[in-house]
């Protein structure tokens, strides 16, 4: 089997960038051999030349409730398309790597989906999918190694001649500045500017101007809610409800202090970095800019270190032990240790380096394998209409102990934390992959939106609201029906007032809330719906209604569609007909880790 | 950047990386054109000179032509003539115009579809757009290019592409959070002395000693393990959680516990 000189292209699908990484490190291992390998982020690729391409390589990831990553959602209801001709494909060679979780029961559902349909389109495999596992001893990382393996064994590859096998891919190249700019007078010369790089997801981003800051919660609540608002600087850029905001997060002066200073980087020193690989993410910099703020807006020093961090930064270390350790830890002797020491430990880049005094990289080194930054997605909560030019989001700021007792934060949720106003930050809009009925939809709309999940809902039904004043509210309104879940409702009731508004303006039919904690009994969403399921299944059944449920996943997602199995007929008929409602789009799920 | 003019051609004048990146992502809505000029007045880098191709080699019709006028100083006759070939163009003929200073490049995209044909497929559902079965690379594309101008809502359900054992036991636990829980955690140091019980550990780490400000001087480690930072520290190590120290200092718990500027 050989290929063409054409070269392969290697589509990755990431939810959290994971995948991105992998994607990477395939590309990496690549650009050894004699053939050219595009990367491209799945939704930038342009899904209709597929049929064309000679060989694709798919790394995914699966999300939620056995999903396919959100920026695959286009795409892959595309390939689902009951119209395309299923030799649409007979030409294509590919191959799928599977990002996944044995300890979830639908493991490597999106892997697994993808490489049956492109099957059933007459694809090629190359191979047959190869379903990473991050409960395996040796974890993606090892399985990836594994099929990067045999995929160069089955497409007899060779070696390139120019090839160094000391050398490293080069990702950027630093140019330093001539002038030593000083700050002038307490203002930073150089300034966080959407310039000429693209962002990574290779969309412009805009700066939004932060509006205001308030907690959403009570002041003595554990679990911290804050509502963002972002302003918008061009009546060109719109959304709807149901998009997602993705924000750039910046490391904090402590941590970026910690950094330079645990490394010995000189923070005022002014460089540029251009970018030398089409693999290597794009970093978004106004150059030339200080080392200080490089490292404060482009890397994640939060980010836990793969087994290649290990592998790269061991060729530092001064000293034997500390080297012959890093060394260890990326090997698949060391899995267990690494295991303790990243994964329950969660020791982070920044705290790696810390623990590592004798590996100390120059910059244009470290940044060759320091994990970019990468923006955070959030749904959006406001409504384009009514909140016009403005942008909200609902951000729940994760704090958590560590098994030492320390207290740990988000990176990005302690960054919008203490955004102030007038703060300018980075952002870009993307469709999220609830697909919302229109305003004037007849049909009724069920929402299950617990915690900071009732966000996309907020939008909406603000939208409709919006939408409705200019007529005289003559017309029968839709029916819709709201459930929210939260710990006490003194405490987290997100948005209370806003629900009552909404309802005396009949834009909200009913609303059903479950409060955690405020009883004897812990009560949930779920209980809530129980208790209407006669009313429920009429609107499902009898008035083609539609359910969108919103949140984090973990077993939320899962309960529900049980839950509505369950409430909608037997155990026989009702699984198929929600699995109906699903490919109609009346049963839509919408969760973020 | 201008489009339009004459009848079947399309141009565009590029004087910049923008004008390129606004080009790359309009070219998708227009149908295959039998004809395009692109003018260059900046000199593309070779990243995208691929990109700008590739894209226009796919815009053009079967047996169009392409026709690129790069400014005195822009030229990189070698590679271009590579790079127009690695597309597919044909006929590939430059002119040097020292009159008007500048350099005209044409080629042309061939009319057949490098011999490949495709197979017979077993198509099981009926195709409702294809006269028959054999189709070319191109016209499937094509195909699917159209098709992805119109909505549907008729899609395979996707549960029925793989099968789940919802009942199965993954016999896999999600690994705890908890310290060296499932017996896989660090080991003790072989000659630790320091070594507390595990359980003492728990206590010191807990909610209350957040106020512990006190520092402890380490006297001796006898594994010498305890300075060296979490990666070397061993299962009992009273020292684990913090950075790395030098023998005989202080060390302050504190500072670990001051949190980032909340």
């Amino acid at each position: 089997m050989t290929l063409d000189g054409r070269g392969m292209r290697l589509l990755y699908a990431t939810e959290t960038g994971t995948a991105a990484e992998l994607a990477q490190l395939a590309a990496e291992h690549f650009a050894k051999y004699v053939t050219s390998l595009k990367v491209v982020e799945i939704s930038e690729y342009d899904y209709t030349q597929l049929p064309s391409e000679d060989l694709v390589l798919f790394i995914v990831s699966t999300t939620g409730d056995g999903e396919v990553p959100q920026d695959m959602r286009k795409f892959w209801r595309f390939l689902l398309r009951k119209d395309l001709p299923t030799n649409s494909l007979s030409q294509v060679q590919y191959a799928v790597f599977g990002l996944g979780d044995s300890s979830y029961v639908k493991f490597n559902a999106a892997a697994r989906k993808l490489d049956k349909r492109l099957v059933d389109l007459g694809a090629i495999a190359v191979l047959p999918v190869k379903l990473g596992d991050e409960q395996e001893q040796s974890g993606l990382e090892g399985a990836l190694e594994d099929w990067l393996n045999q995929l160069t064994k089955k497409l007899k590859l060779e070696l390139s001649p120019s090839h160094n096998t000391t050398s490293s891919t080069l990702y950027y190249r630093v140019i330093e500045s001539n002038d030593h700019w000083k700050p002038v007078k307490d203002k930073p010369i150089d300034k966080w500017v959407a310039g000429e790089c693209r962002a990574v997801h290779q969309q412009s981003f805009w700066e939004a101007k932060v509006l205001s800051n308030e907690l959403l919660v009570a002041a003595d609540c554990e679990h911290e809610v804050r509502q963002i608002s972002l302003s918008i600087p061009s009546t060109s850029i719109t959304y709807k409800p149901g998009d997602v905001v993705y924000i750039y997060p910046k490391n904090s002066k402590l941590e970026t202090e910690k950094f330079l200073q645990c490394m010995g980087y000189d923070p005022n020193r002014v460089l540029e970095v251009e970018r030398r690989n089409d693999i290597a993410p794009a970093l978004n910099v106004n150059c030339p800019c200080t080392l200080a703020s490089l490292v404060a807006s482009q890397f994640d020093l939060y980010a836990l270190p793969r087994r290649t961090f290990f592998r790269k930064l061991a060729k530092f270390a001064t000293d034997p032990e500390e080297r012959d350790k890093l060394l260890h830890f990326a090997s698949p002797q060391g899995s267990d240790d690494f295991h303790q020491y990243v994964t329950i430990e969660r020791h982070n880049i920044l705290m790696c380096l810390r623990d590592f005094p004798s590996a100390r990289p120059c910059v244009e080194d470290l940044m060759q394998f320091l994990p970019p930054l990468r923006p955070r997605p959030f749904s959006i909560a406001s409504s384009p209409t009514y909140h016009s030019d403005r942008l909200e989001v609902c951000v729940s700021i994760v704090k958590y102990q560590d098994c030492f007792g320390f207290l740990r934060q988000g990176l990005c949720s302690s960054f919008l934390k203490r955004s102030s106003c007038g703060d300018i930050i980075p952002v870009f809009i993307k469709e999220g992959s609830l697909k919302f009925p229109k305003v004037t939809d007849p049909r009724p709309l069920i929402m299950i939106g617990p915690g900071t999940g009732v966000s996309p809902f907020r939008s909406y039904l603000w939208e409709c609201f919006a939408s409705t004043q200019s007529q005289n509210g003559q017309e029968e309104k839709p029916l819709r029906m709201l459930f929210f879940g939260c710990r006490y409702e003194h405490q987290d009731f997100l948005y209370k007032e806003e629900w009552e508004a909404l309802k005396r303006a009949n834009i909200l039919s009913e609303l059903y809330t479950a409060f955690s904690r405020d009883g004897i009994q812990k009560v949930y969403v779920q209980h809530r719906i129980r208790e209407q399921a006669k009313k429920i299944t009429e609107w499902i059944k009898h008035d083609d209604g539609v359910v969108l449920v919103a949140g984090s996943a973990k077993q939320m997602p899962q309960d529900i569609r049980q839950t509505l199995q369950d409430i909608l007929g037997d155990e026989i008929e009702s699984p198929k007909y929600v699995q109906k409602m699903e490919a109609l789009g009346r049963f839509q799920v919408e969760c973020w880790s | 950047m201008q489009v339009g003019g004459k009848m079947a051609e399309t141009q565009w004048t590029l004087e910049s990386p923008q004008d390129v990146d606004n080009f790359l992502s309009n070219t998708k809505l227009y149908p295959p054109q039998p004809s395009c000029k692109l003018s260059f007045h900046y000199k593309p880098s070779d990243e995208q000179w691929d990109k700008i191709l590739e894209k226009v080699f796919r815009y053009l019709s079967n047996d169009g032509t392409l026709q690129l006028e790069l400014c005195q100083g822009v030229d990189n006759a070698v590679l271009l003539k590579t790079e127009l070939k690695l597309c597919g163009f044909t006929d590939i003929v430059v002119e040097d115009s020292s009159v008007e200073k500048k350099t005209v490049w044409t080629a042309r995209k061939p009319n057949c579809d490098f011999g490949v044909s495709m197979n017979i497929g077993n198509s099981t559902t009926a195709s409702t757009h294809s006269g028959g079965n054999t189709r070319t690379n191109n016209e499937t594309v094509q195909l699917w290019t159209q098709l992805s101008q119109m909505e549907q809502d008729d899609l395979v359900d996707e549960s029925t592409l793989v099968e789940w054992n919802d009942a199965k036991e993954n016999g896999v636990e999600k690994s705890a959070s908890a310290c060296g829980a499932g017996g896989k955690g660090r080991k003790p140091c072989a000659n630790c002395t320091c070594g507390k019980a595990e359980k003492q550990i728990t206590v010191k780490f807990s909610k209350t000693a957040m106020s512990l400000t006190e520092s402890v001087a380490p006297s001796s480690s006898a594994c010498g393990n305890c300075y060296r930072g979490d990666a070397f520290r061993c299962a009992g190590c009273p020292y684990l959680g913090l950075p790395p120290f030098k023998p005989g200092e202080k060390v302050d718990f504190s500072a670990q516990l001051q949190q980032a500027d909340i």
